[in-house]
């Protein structure tokens, strides 16, 4: 019960944090969708470069001109190409990484299923040994021989 | 010595063909003179190999420059600690390092077996002298690190120096554990093969590795937390998971490797899964030379990947080589997998181990499918196109959610069959303990309702251990009479491998919960002048000095920013713009303070010595600290896994 | 001088690397059998791992996991397998009829107990043997080779 208190501290003393203030979420949330123009290894929210830095300036100003969301990612693809937006959008082939994880785990399940349907039926059910079939002296032997081993 | 060095690791080439060539003819006829000069020979050829290894480490330590890799990894200022991290920090070392811990494995099981598994041990050293041979030859004939220098050569300065990067001490043993934990599945997977062939698939070649599977498994765990922690420490952005090709390479053997540790469980039990169990360890394996390829081919771009070089064709080869192999032999010995596969009840402890493997293969596939989807959509499309970590993020958090669920349902189940009755009672306090969580989030306003759910079933799986280590304490209270940690220490020592597991579970559950800070970060970029302040949440930073200190390999700019909370100051922070001068490259120095369970975090952009202006980012980041700490536990659990119970002793003594 | 001792060296490690790795050819005369303890070590690790099942089963009731018809179950389950493997272990071939162990035959369809060689069960009334169409031996249902002559029964 003490790590269930604990638990409950842990989880008051996250709660009491609010999540980001200062910054607008829509930036944040864009911060996290376009990758940095410099090396494309990490979204301009986790890079730090002057490149990174740029973009997030220019995202607060497009943000404060009004742009939607939509709109500034399709002006970065229009200048960097696709390979600017942290994951593909989900369109055309690009669909598939959406769909093929979920799908994956729908198959799994199904299979499991099918699989556990088969070898828990009555038919393959194992045929559980007679109890009184021992003798008494095979009890006692095995039983010395686990306290033997120290098991 | 560096004649020493190159011609050791062609004897260790030359001695493992010889071995493969006595371990072939033992194939045909079992004649054991072969065996044994097949296993020596091994043997002789992992010793060259370490040879050649202490060669490179001796040549990096004294700064030899007539290497071509000492001048490229490493300078005559580097400090000397970082000179052996030299070994690891190019392609060429990095392989023979590769070879040297395979060497040591090839070493160590072969004198650990000296009277055990005879039957096993010939096909299991032919495998690894298999893996052995391809990264010896890669090793001697593509990556030489014995290189010289082309005569003629001038050199400016003393050496490029190591990456200033990986001059941190968690890069001293990162990749060396990491190694450790990737070539050590090669043990696990030669047995999976040699029981193959042998037709030997019952649990003996299982119980004979559970050892070897803990192990690698422990050590890959361990490097990738500690890959984490560099992350953390040393790149600056404040994360330590950032879904890079390399990160989730490392992290699928990791996955498939936690699947078979738990399905092995049931053949242990059951004699079932015979074809699993092999496939498993199979893919595990197939997964760490994958990831190999991943890092040395350039194939995908990553921020760890080493120069692109043409080698990826090499690993390619010996990735389908594999795959067609472990097919073929499968197939070879598909009559042997017909094995009485029969359960009781969907609601059993079995059908709990069947899910989790499931949603593990399903979740490293997941990964899988998304590291590697850039080159099919270029493929087919192209474009090229960026996946991500939030693209990761989005499809990972519902699998680690329901893996964190079954973490708890499934030791609440009973084998073989639960009643109604059992699962009742196993299951309300969980219940109640998820729920009051639950309850207590919403009501508490917190955002993110993947933190809710996280931290209700995190809530779950802690008061199913708890109960369950209650109950067990109980119990052998009153069948043994003893006290209550007397009790504690009989009851692990027991049943290792089950509390063992808790305890792995409990380190798992606290990561977890220390995944779900990162909702909690807040973060400031700023710019400060000496003597000014800024607040963020509770929080008061000062910046009270900047100066520039000149160190043996690199020059530091450094500020001193104090940080205050209700007027106490509680902490000074040093954050560091380096520029070293060996290798011209800058560097950042994080500075962090753990406040609790708060991390402060802060990072020097640069300043201006004139205008004495700074500019710098602050974070704080809540319960990352408890990532480490359920690292920690993991280990700890682990070991208690690994070693032996006092049962296991005596039935040693007894057995020989 | 010094540049010949990297090769002197290597040449000794190599020659007598190559002398040990041959010694097994020189000293053993004929092929090294096959050590006949595999088998039972085997065994005994399944043994082992039954103990610690049952003992397992044992706290399990104690701790209040599993109810007690569940318990009753698995350890009947669980003592049979290890009387067949200690026979094993004593030497004995086949795993039935040991001394340890006394069977009675039940009815594959009731449990009930029934008689050795009696063809229906005196419970229930399903078929408990039938003899083998070729050999005339006696046959148990769902055999699919007759264990005498190794016909197929599956008709």
């Amino acid at each position: 019960m003490k790590g269930f208190t604990a638990l409950v501290t842990i989880f008051s003393l996250v709660a009491v944090l609010p999540a980001q203030e200062a910054k607008n979420p829509l930036q944040r949330e864009l911060e996290y969708e376009i990758m940095a123009p410099c090396c494309y290894g990490s979204p301009v929210g986790d890079h730090e470069s002057e490149a990174a830095q740029q973009v997030k300036v220019q995202i607060a100003q497009l943000l404060a001109e009004g742009k939607t969301k939509e709109e500034i990612l399709d002006m970065y693809v229009a200048i960097y190409g696709e390979r600017i937006l942290a994951r593909p959008r989900a369109q055309g082939f690009n669909l598939m990484a959406y769909i093929v994880p979920p799908l994956l785990l729908v198959v799994g399940g199904l299979f499991l299923f099918y699989y556990l349907n088969r070898v828990t039926s009555p038919a393959a059910r194992p045929v559980s040994a007679n109890r009184e079939s021992y003798s008494d002296e095979f009890f006692s032997k095995i039983e010395k021989e686990m306290k033997e081993l120290d098991i | 010595m560096i004649t020493l060095g190159a011609y050791s690791l062609q004897l260790g080439f030359l001695f493992a063909l010889v071995s493969l060539g006595f371990g072939g003819w033992t194939l045909a006829r079992d004649d054991g003179r072969f065996q044994v000069a097949a296993q020596r020979a091994l043997v002789i050829s992992s010793g060259f190999v370490l040879l050649a290894t202490a060669v490179l480490v001796q040549q990096l330590l004294i700064s030899n420059l007539d290497l071509e890799y000492v001048v490229r990894y490493s300078s005559v200022e580097t400090p000397t600690m970082y000179k052996f991290a030299g070994l690891w920090a190019g392609m060429e070392g990095s392989l023979l390092f590769w070879s040297a811990i395979l060497a040591i494995y090839i070493v160590l099981i072969n004198f650990l077996n000296r009277q055990r598994n005879q039957t096993l041990m010939p096909l299991v050293n032919i495998v690894l002298g298999i893996i052995l041979l391809f990264f010896l030859l890669v090793n001697i004939f593509f990556e030489n690190p014995f290189t010289l220098l082309p005569p003629g050569t001038i050199l400016q300065g003393s050496g490029m120096g190591l990456n200033p990067l990986l001059q941190h001490p968690v890069m001293l043993i990162h990749p060396p554990i990491l190694y450790l934990g990737y070539v050590g599945f090669a043990i696990p997977f030669a047995f999976a093969v040699a029981a193959l062939i042998r037709r030997r698939l019952d649990a003996t070649w299982i119980r004979s590795t559970r050892r070897w599977t803990l192990i690698p498994w422990l050590f890959l765990g361990v490097g990738i937390i500690l890959g984490g922690m560099w992350a953390y420490v040393e790149l600056g952005w404040g994360g330590y998971w950032s879904w890079d090709p390399v990160e989730n390479a490392s992290l699928l053997p990791w996955l498939t490797g936690t699947a078979y540790l738990h399905s092995v469980i049931i053949q242990e039990k059951k004699n079932m899964l015979r074809l699993w169990n092999v496939i498993l360890i199979m893919i595990t394996f197939i997964l760490t030379i994958f990831g190999t390829y991943i890092t040395r081919s350039g194939i995908i771009s990553s921020v760890h990947a080493f120069a692109a070089t043409d080698l990826g064709i090499w690993f390619f080869g010996f990735v389908v080589f594999t795959i067609v192999a472990c097919v073929g032999l499968i197939l070879l010995r598909w009559d042997e997998f017909a094995s009485p596969n029969r359960l009781e009840s969907f609601t059993s402890r079995e059908s709990g181990f069947l899910f989790n493997n499931m949603v593990f293969l399903a979740l490293t596939l997941a990964v899988l499918w998304g590291t590697m989807f850039p080159v099919l959509s270029e493929a087919v499309r192209g474009a090229k196109i960026t996946v991500g970590s939030p693209y990761f993020n989005r499809i990972t958090t519902p699998m680690g959610l329901i893996l964190l669920a079954l973490m708890g349902i499934g030791p609440l189940l009973a084998w073989r069959k639960t009643s109604n009755a059992t699962i009742k009672r196993n299951f309300i306090w969980p219940g109640v303990g998820a729920v009051v969580v639950l309850v207590t989030g919403l009501a508490m306003g917190v955002s993110s309702i993947y933190v809710v759910v996280t931290l209700a079933l995190a809530s779950f799986v802690l008061v199913g251990i708890v109960l369950e280590l209650a109950r067990g304490i109980a119990a052998r209270r009153r069948i043994a009479g003893e006290g209550m940690l007397t009790a504690l220490l009989n009851m692990v020592d027991k049943n290792r491998s089950r509390y063992g597991g808790y305890t792995v579970h409990l380190g798992i559950l606290i990561m977890f919960i220390g995944f779900t800070g990162k909702a909690f970060t807040v973060e400031q970029d700023m710019t400060l002048r000496e003597g000014e302040k800024t607040q963020l949440k509770d929080y008061v930073f000062t910046l009270q000095h900047h100066y520039i200190e000149k160190r043996p390999n690199h020059i530091a700019k450094v500020i001193d920013l104090t940080v205050a909370k209700d007027e106490h100051i509680i902490a000074t922070l040093s954050p560091e713009k380096r520029f070293y001068t060996d290798s011209d490259q800058p560097n950042t120095e994080v500075a962090i303070f753990s406040h609790g369970l708060i991390d402060l975090y802060a990072i020097l952009g640069d300043f201006d010595q004139e205008t004495g202006v700074a500019v710098l980012k602050i974070m704080i980041n809540p319960l990352v600290q408890l990532i480490w700490l359920g690292g920690i536990i993991m280990v700890l659990g682990t070991i208690i896994a690994i070693l032996p119970s006092r049962a296991d002793r005596k039935l040693q003594e007894k057995l020989t | 001088m010094e540049h010949l001792i990297a090769p002197l060296l290597l040449f000794l490690a190599f020659t007598s690397a190559a002398y040990y790795i041959l010694l097994p050819f020189l000293t053993v005369t004929g092929p090294v059998t096959e050590n006949a303890s595999v088998e039972s070590n085997a065994l005994q690790l399944r043994k082992m791992s039954l103990y610690k099942q049952i003992r397992e089963a044992e706290f399990d009731q104690e701790m209040g996991l599993i109810d007690s018809e569940d318990y009753e179950r698995t350890r009947t389950d669980l003592l049979a397998e290890t009387a067949v493997v200690i026979h094993r272990l004593e030497g004995g071939s086949d795993p039935v009829q040991t001394t340890a162990l006394h069977t009675q035959p039940t009815c594959p369809n009731c449990d009930d107990p029934i008689t050795p060689g009696v063809k229906f069960c005196s419970n229930c009334g399903s078929q408990l043997a039938a003899s083998c169409p070729q050999c005339g031996s006696s046959t148990v249902p769902g055999d699919r080779f007759c264990s005498s002559c190794g016909r197929g029964l599956l008709e």
